[in-house]
């Protein structure tokens, strides 16, 4: 054995590498968002001091929890990576809203029917969505924006161009109930949406695949993991929660008119965003959405509240929206 | 690699394939009279917006970005003309020019947002759109308005027996022709395709973008003149299926979203395709399947569902060709 | 010519470079070395302009320069060639050789091709790279695409070059080509900087080295005054245990065992061409060859990640043939990737989840997950492989090379494994890291676990393996029980000399 002739270092020991947590990340983004609204609900009050009213916020926060939930497909899309988006919702929900209507039709006994077609329709919608994105590659952007318009056509043919019907009474009562001037029925069941939501997504075995095909679905697969079923599974949720929103909404409103779920598309990419969901998948929460659909509706709020015409509230609209981006969505530089 | 293969996998093939199936079934939907002159002018007057606009999306998801406001650019643009001809009485050539300064300022504020404060294209062209549409409707709260009779006449005239709006579509596919042959075409395709492999080699990535985009805002104001001129009117909705639609073209002739890879060619030609499918459908409604009644009172429905279905099978299938093996798993 | 000084470069807590130097002289090849996560490739992602420095000074003869971006380090005479390749795949080879320095024509200043393509022609002669100008760089194989990495540094005509373990693709000739040209380049008055892990090429190029360690530069040497111990000792801390290999009668009595894996005639496209293999219980059988020899290929026919053409697989004495790695793992198959960036680790995933995802995904696919056992589970079997981590919820991107690829193990190690199949494992993987990977090893095989494990470091397998086969071209074109004699044998059957009457069956 050769004898090296290099004398003894004293050398420090190896450490660990010491670690930056997920949570933070998230929590900090869901941290700003929630402050902006605080801000926005003072800004509210400065032009009308109603709007801090109990009935008010408790209108608005309604408003959130079905711009959430029609925000929860859209979240587990994203989260399941692939360059997953859905822009079908829009369509998914005002279909669902035209056909609950439909079969409803004012009827508490229509209700279980409506909804088991609304399911059902909901899953076709998903399979179709999967069927051209993981079967026949199609880029997401472009399949459910085809998918979209089909449903807005089919939209048509089912009602024959003039949608009728309305609600069950149990179901309008769930839209429109209110318990106290601040606290609406559909806001409970937004809060336990959202905690079904968040079991869902940590605490099942497909949450986990989720977040794994997402974060890196080579080794997913690899690991045992299904990707394709995952994100199949991940559109089919999109399509029957998109569904049931349109039922939801139909319960709000009281009554359906065309393209319902049109204004709901993109400010579902916006809250999905604002919540912290990346884009490149596997990262993410419900809780993040949620609290980016509280924030946009506030912020449409308020706009109504400053009494813009639509011209000056899509004007305002978009430009808070890149203020916010660029607030928390950029990209890290190249140089580090 | 076999020649077949190779013609398979160069640039735009999916979109030349898909538009000589279109125009086969087109004739045989229509018969000779798809090959009139007074034909193919209205194809392609009508359709000359989308191929633009079309070629403008091309090179911006070749800096692999998405431009959604580019309908809302040819609304602005439409409008800004309609308003400043109608309105103040500028005449229509100062008035296109103000449209097309428009059109390329709208670019430019979108490669500023995008390129310098890094937000992703998609969100900010999304939160853009909104405030360009917002704009439109401000400058032209209701539809309405004309432009002289020579401009819509010159637009939807023929010289030499070629429709004049394909002209305008030519000068504007040479100019980014030429932009090709120059480090920047180059490089706006390298910062598409590997964005830190550009970086690494010395190039702006920012500078690049922002010069993506502002050329993509003049092309798409072109579009928005060519609209205005075939519609002789302003419209300050208009803008919203051309955007979807000129990103189904770029994705029919084969350009890679993921950026890097793909050219006009492609893309004009799946705007055409577009365009065909309309009339295919239209044409294989009215001649072959008038005799089933109880579809009549559906008709328009199915149209659009027939279109829409057709359309999705094109973009599976240009996607299927552009498969390739990749080897080796390379820049970052 | 070049010198650095008290550099240092911080990621949020962690202190990628603390008070690092270097010197460097015009004419030298120095190594730069250090066990992974020891600062090197920071270092050279400062020098490149791709990361600014929070403190040091950096001066090229003589004179301080700040380094602000890649342009700027082109500017001063620097070029990279990066681990990662810097190039653009969707560019030919010509295209990304100009990028950036596009040659222009006199009048219109439009790219000049010819100019181009000649520059190309030129490099890809200088450093044999077996490819025409006009390919596309996705269309080419690692060790090519490594090579047209470093022809776009060489063409920068640098007067300081850094090679950021490019040989870690090459074939053994393309590093001998890139050798000489690197002295021929040296003579010219070329300084040069080169990270490698292979100990072979540092001795067989490098005139000088700087070793890091933490961070922190622990020493600079010359070459001729060190042997390999003292290069591991500085790179470590510790003296490398003296390891002896296997008796020939130990690994013979392993082939008295019982055939857990037998694959006949295997056939796989245009990689794999007619295999067979037998794998006996608890014997590690080493897969040897260059990269590229259908090693990978082959693995993954038999996990069931890819689909085979033709053969036969036989597995505990049943036909299989599995359609995904679900049911291979069902059947107490494991498989750990080197390339743990692409096939291994979540790097957004908490370490509990990355090891317990192949668990997960094993059930049904909407049953509720006990996360408090998890955590129970996910610690110790932290504990058992000695993986230094923060917490168990931070996210794995948080762990250095070797770590990440314990957790492969880990995640593996939730099941009862009766075989495991490895794709270069420890590939850029620290040294102490491999030392225990090889000990978990030998460890599962004591407890009757059989090992199949492919790896482009022939020293490696010398080490583990009982019986050790070589991959040529898609064939098997040696097999060898290992004893002193086998090194040379090893790497002439390597490079596709046929060194024993090893007849595939029908071939």
């Amino acid at each position: 054995m050769n004898q090296s002739t290099v004398p003894q270092l004293d050398l420090p020991p190896q450490g660990g590498r010491s670690a930056f947590h997920i949570g933070k990340l998230v929590r900090n983004n869901m941290f700003v968002a929630a402050s902006l609204t605080i801000a926005l609900f003072i800004a509210g009050s400065l032009f009308n001091p109603n709007f801090l009213n109990p009935q008010n916020i408790g209108s608005i926060f309604t408003l959130a929890v079905i711009m959430g939930i029609a925000s929860f497909g859209q979240t587990v899309v994203v989260i399941s990576g692939g360059d997953g988006i859905d822009l079908s919702i829009g369509g998914s929900i005002s279909l669902g809203a035209v056909m609950s209507a439909l079969v409803m039709n004012g009827q508490n006994s229509g209700i279980v029917p409506a909804l088991l077609l609304v399911i059902g329709t909901g899953i076709l919608i998903g399979l179709v969505n999967s069927a051209g994105i993981i079967l026949a590659k199609v880029p997401p952007l472009v399949m459910t924006m085809a998918v979209a318009n089909i449903l807005g056509i089919v939209q048509l043919i089912v009602c024959n161009g003039s949608p009728t019907g309305r609600p069950a009474p149990a179901i309008a009562y769930i839209g429109t109930h209110r318990i106290f001037p601040i606290l609406t029925v559909l806001m409970i069941v937004g809060v336990v949406f959202m905690f079904l939501a968040r079991r869902f997504l940590n605490n099942t075995t497909y949450g986990h695949q989720l977040f794994a095909v997402g974060n890196n679905d080579n080794a997913a697969f690899l690991s045992g993991a299904r990707p394709y079923i995952v994100r199949m599974m991940a559109y089919i949720l999109s399509g029957v929660v998109g569904m049931l929103t349109g039922f939801l909404l139909l319960g709000y409103n009281s009554f359906v008119f065309i393209n319902m779920g049109m204004a709901y598309v993109l400010p579902s990419v916006a809250a999905v965003v604002i919540g912290g969901t990346s884009f490149a998948g596997g990262k993410g929460s419900f809780s993040g959405t949620m609290v980016g659909a509280i924030l946009l509706t506030t912020l449409a709020s308020l706009l109504i509240v400053i009494n813009t015409d639509e011209a000056g509230r899509q004007i305002i609209n978009g430009v808070a929206l890149v203020l916010i981006l660029a607030l928390y969505t950029r990209e890290p530089s190249v140089r580090q | 690699m076999s020649q077949v293969r190779k013609f398979l996998s160069s640039a735009g093939t999916s979109g030349y394939l898909l538009l000589l199936g279109a125009i086969v079934i087109n004739v045989v939907v229509q018969g000779s009279s798809f090959f009139s002159t007074a034909n193919f002018t209205s194809i392609l007057s009508v359709n000359t917006p989308l191929i633009i606009a079309a070629i403008a999306q091309t090179i911006v998801v070749l800096n692999r970005g998405i431009d959604l406001s580019v309908g809302s650019n040819i609304t602005l643009v439409n409008t800004i003309v309609i308003m400043l001809s109608n309105k103040y009485g500028w005449s229509i050539e100062a008035a296109c020019a103000a449209g097309l300064i428009a059109g390329t300022f709208i670019g430019a504020i979108n490669g500023f947002i995008i390129a310098y404060f890094r937000i992703p294209s998609l969100l900010a062209t999304f939160a853009t759109m909104s405030v360009f549409g917002g704009l439109a409707l401000i400058v032209l709260p209701t539809p309405g308005g004309s432009v002289p009779s020579y401009m819509y006449l010159l637009y939807g005239g023929q010289t030499l027996g070629i429709p004049n709006s394909v002209f305008i579509v030519i000068v504007v596919a040479l100019i980014w022709l030429l932009l090709s042959k120059y480090p920047i075409g180059k490089h706006i395709r390298a910062v598409g395709g590997a964005e830190k492999s550009a970086y690494t080699a010395g190039i702006s990535i920012a500078k690049v973008r922002f010069i993506a985009f502002t050329l993509a805002g003049t092309i798409s104001g072109v579009a928005g003149l060519c609209i205005t001129a075939l519609t002789a009117s302003g419209d300050p909705k208009i803008g919203l299926s051309i955007t979807l639609n000129c990103i189904a073209a770029v994705i029919l002739g084969g350009t890679r979203l993921a950026g890097g890879w793909g050219g006009i060619g492609g893309s004009v030609a799946g705007a055409v395709f577009l365009g065909l499918v309309n009339n295919i459908v239209f044409f294989f409604f009215n001649n072959f399947l008038t005799h089933f009644s109880g579809i009549a009172s559906r008709a328009s429905f199915i149209q659009q569902l027939l279109t829409n279905t057709i359309i999705i099978l094109g973009l599976a299938s240009a996607v299927f060709t552009q498969r390739r093996k990749k080897r080796a798993k390379i820049a970052t | 010519m070049l010198q650095i000084k008290g550099l240092n470069k911080q990621f949020g807590n962690v202190k990628a470079l603390n008070n690092a130097y270097l010197n460097l002289r015009a004419g030298e090849i120095r190594g730069l070395l250090g066990s992974n996560g020891s600062g090197k490739s920071t270092m050279a992602k400062v020098l490149g302009g791709l990361m600014f420095k929070n403190a040091g000074d950096i001066s090229i003869n003589g004179e301080t320069v700040e380094i602000g971006s890649p342009l700027d380090s082109r500017e001063r005479g620097i070029a990279v060639a990066y681990q990662d390749l810097s190039l653009v795949p969707q560019f030919t080879i010509e295209d990304n050789l100009t990028l950036g320095r596009e040659p222009r024509t006199s009048g219109w200043k439009r790219i000049e091709r010819k100019q181009t393509r000649e520059e190309a022609t030129k490099w890809i002669e200088k450093l044999q790279i077996n490819a025409a100008p006009h390919t596309l760089v996705e269309s080419l194989d690692p060790s090519t695409a490594s090579l047209v990495e470093v022809a776009k540094a060489l063409s920068w005509n640098p007067k300081i070059l850094l090679l950021d373990e490019v040989t870690a693709c090459l074939h053994h000739d393309q590093v001998n080509r890139l050798f000489e040209v690197l002295r021929e380049l040296k003579e010219q008055g070329l300084a040069i900087i080169i990270i490698t892990h292979r100990f072979d090429e540092i001795f067989k190029i490098c005139d000088s080295a700087t070793i890091l360690r933490n961070g922190e530069t622990v020493t600079e040497i010359d070459i001729k005054d060190v042997v390999e111990t003292d290069l591991v000792y500085y790179m470590t801390g510790k003296r490398p245990e003296p390891f002896s290999r296997k008796s020939t009668e130990e690994h013979a009595k392993k082939t008295e065992r019982e055939v857990v894996l037998s694959v006949s005639d295997l056939y796989l496209r245009d990689k794999v061409k007619g295999v067979s293999i037998d794998v006996h219980q608890g014997e590690i059988l080493g897969i040897c060859g260059l990269q590229g020899q259908g090693q990978s290929d082959f693995l993954r026919a038999v996990y069931g990640s890819v689909a085979f053409d033709k053969g036969t697989i036989t597995y505990q004495g049943k036909s299989v043939a599995f359609r995904s790695p679900k049911d291979a793992i069902r059947q107490g198959i494991g498989f750990i990737s080197g390339d743990r960036h692409a096939e291994g680790i979540f790097p957004d995933r908490t370490i509990k989840e990355n090891i317990f995802i192949s668990k997960t995904s094993l059930r049904n696919l909407f049953s509720s997950v006990n996360t408090k056992k998890q955590a129970a589970t996910t610690e110790e079997v932290v504990q058992r492989l000695n993986v230094k981590i923060g917490s168990i919820d931070h996210s794995a991107s948080s762990l250095s090379g070797g770590n990440q690829q314990k957790l492969l193990f880990g995640r593996n190690f939730l099941f009862d494994l009766k075989l495991v199949l490895l794709d270069d494992p420890t590939k850029g993987v620290d040294i102490s890291s491999r030392r225990e990977i090889h000990q978990i090893l030998r460890d599962l095989t004591k407890t009757g676990t059989s090992v199949l494990i492919s790896s482009s470091d022939h020293e490696e397998l010398l080490e583990i393996s009982d019986r050790i086969v070589v991959f040529y071209e898609g064939r098997v074109n040696a097999e060898m029980t290992v004893d002193e004699h086998t090194e040379d044998l090893l790497i002439s059957a390597m490079l596709g000399v046929r060194v024993n009457d090893h007849q595939e069956a029908g071939a």
